[in-house]
């Protein structure tokens, strides 16, 4: 069974090598544009740079298995409907975790440069992204990728207006009351927990969702009908 | 005789179209044919077999072993060509042939690589860039490389050409030396089932209307052709999937000493022909009748 998981998880990446050149040049050109516009948002640019990647990488692993009927394949030789399923949130999560450290080092190491502290910022706000591809991965394997990304779209979008409105309020009311800025006001911190356990805590939620994500994943996917 | 395969009263409904009873069995180290037009049922039968989809009664069992519940270790005995082939297209024949083929316990990459090589099949081109018989020659190694042990083909020759046609059917025939694999294979097209299997089971409007040995259903079945004058609605009637026509009726029948008998005690001056059919006349009258029932 780890056997089949670990095949199934490296196919994944395996079928996706040919387009690391695509990858690689969508994100030094989204990185270069955001940066040029504001230069000093640079773990926000990192973290989204980071979000691409991985909703790229779960869009494409999707792709590739509707577009060519291989799920239809795989379904037919002796492997579990629920390692398909398992696989593809191995891959995924490997993809988060190198994402994740990659994303904390470049915001360390530049945060060292400009004498400032955003590398926990940005690895939260990863987090963030990761529970919001918690939330896409079930209705993909309930579904198929055509309509999930549609429906995903606006699920998206919904989340981000729901952000920028809370963190523009937030920004408000800390201005009123001469608090943190917006950046930090969306963490809302405790104000005696450190920062490294909130981080720690926030990365133990998302793993949890996770978790949860790849459970009803399972079970959509049992039901979904291939043939 | 050992059994590989034992379909018994397997009924799966949709809502335009169901299985009805479903009843045949395959024994060990033979071909069998599974005939019938397009939409008859045979793919359906097929993913019950597989348990790619679920039904509603009756039973499957695959060496001896109930098809829901050892699914798993069934598949891993079993090589599976469907009517269509799916392979990551921008991945190479080699690659796709070592991915799928790793989830079979029993795979033989020495063989999976001499079968590559047998069907002359570039293992270092894309999928994409193969014909479809190469394709299907692809999804035959990849059945076969783990040797199992039952073959189930759904329509692997529809769609080639006769040059490609009649190739893999030397493959299969090849394949069918070795005693220990037997071979279900669907089709709408009756000469090549004509030409390899020595079981043929024939599947109309989901209901098995035929099944038994090739030759037994060659021996028995009859096609008769009648004068018209001659033409009455008993003798008709003894027939299957009556033709008539402005000299006379045509029809089949598995009981010809019979039919003979009853003509000849009627219209002793009868002038008919008797001939042998070709499983394509049977699965044509077949059809015919079914369709005016």
């Amino acid at each position: 069974m780890k056997r089949e998981l670990v095949r199934l998880a490296v196919k994944d990446f395996q079928v996706q090598a040919r387009s690391a050149k695509n990858y690689a040049i969508t994100l030094i050109v989204f990185l270069a544009v955001f940066l040029l516009m504001s230069p000093m948002q640079y773990h926000m640019a990192l973290s989204m740079a980071a979000l691409i990647t991985l909703y790229r990488f779960i869009n494409s692993t999707m792709y590739e298995d509707e577009k060519n009927n291989t799920l239809r394949l795989i379904d037919s030789l002796p492997v579990g409907r629920e390692n398909v399923v398992k696989a593809r949130y191995l891959s995924t999560g490997i993809l988060a975790v190198a994402l994740l450290i990659i994303l904390g080092v470049v915001t360390a190491i530049i945060d060292m440069a400009y004498g400032s502290d955003t590398a926990g910022l940005a690895i939260c706000m990863f987090l963030f992204y990761v529970i919001l591809m918690s939330v896409y991965m079930p209705i993909g394997f309930r579904l198929g990728y055509i309509k999930a990304v549609n429906i995903n779209r606006f699920i998206f979008l919904g989340i981000f207006i729901l952000f920028g409105f809370l963190s523009a309020l937030m920004g408000n009311l800390a201005r009123q009351q001469q608090g943190p800025g917006p950046a930090e006001g969306a963490m809302i911190l405790p104000a005696d927990m450190s920062p490294v356990l909130v981080m720690a805590l926030f990365a133990v939620v998302t793993f949890l969702l996770y978790i949860v994500s790849m459970k009803v994943s399972v079970v959509f996917y049992k039901k979904r009908e291939l043939f | 005789m050992d059994v590989v395969l034992n379909v018994d009263r397997l009924v799966k409904k949709y809502e335009k179209f169901s299985l009805k009873e479903v009843s045949f069995r395959i024994p060990k180290g033979y071909i069998m044919g599974f005939i019938g037009r397009n939409g008859a049922g045979k793919t359906t039968v097929i993913k019950c077999i597989m348990d790619l989809i679920p039904f509603e009664a009756g039973s499957i069992q695959v060496f001896g072993l109930d098809s829901r519940q050892h699914s798993r270790e069934i598949r891993s005995r079993i090589g599976y060509v469907s009517e269509e082939q799916y392979f990551y297209e921008n991945m190479t024949a080699g690659w796709n042939l070592d991915f799928f083929g790793g989830f079979y316990p029993n795979r033989d990459r020495d063989l999976a690589a001499s079968l590559m090589k047998k069907f002359d099949i570039d293992p270092s081109k894309k999928v994409s860039e193969l014909s479809k018989g190469m394709k299907v020659k692809l999804a035959l190694a990849l059945a076969l490389a783990h040797r199992p042990e039952l073959l189930i083909l759904d329509e692997p020759t529809s769609g080639l050409d006769p040059v490609i046609r009649n190739e893999l059917l030397e493959l299969l025939m090849e394949v069918v030396q070795d005693e220990n694999c037997s071979i279900f294979f669907s089709s709408h097209i009756t000469s090549d089932i004509e030409k390899i299997a020595d079981y043929v089971t024939f599947i109309e409007g989901g209901r098995i209307v035929i099944s038994d040995e090739k030759d037994a259903i060659l021996d028995r079945w009859r096609l008769f052709r009648v004068e018209s004058r001659y033409g009455s609605a008993g003798l008709a009637g003894r027939l299957t999937g009556v033709k008539t026509g402005e000299f006379g009726f045509s029809g089949i029948t598995d009981d010809p000493e019979g039919f003979v008998r009853e003509l000849k005690s009627k219209y002793p001056d009868a002038r008919y022909t008797m001939e042998k059919v070709s499983l394509d006349d049977l699965l044509v009258r077949i059809v015919k009748e079914e369709n005016a029932e």
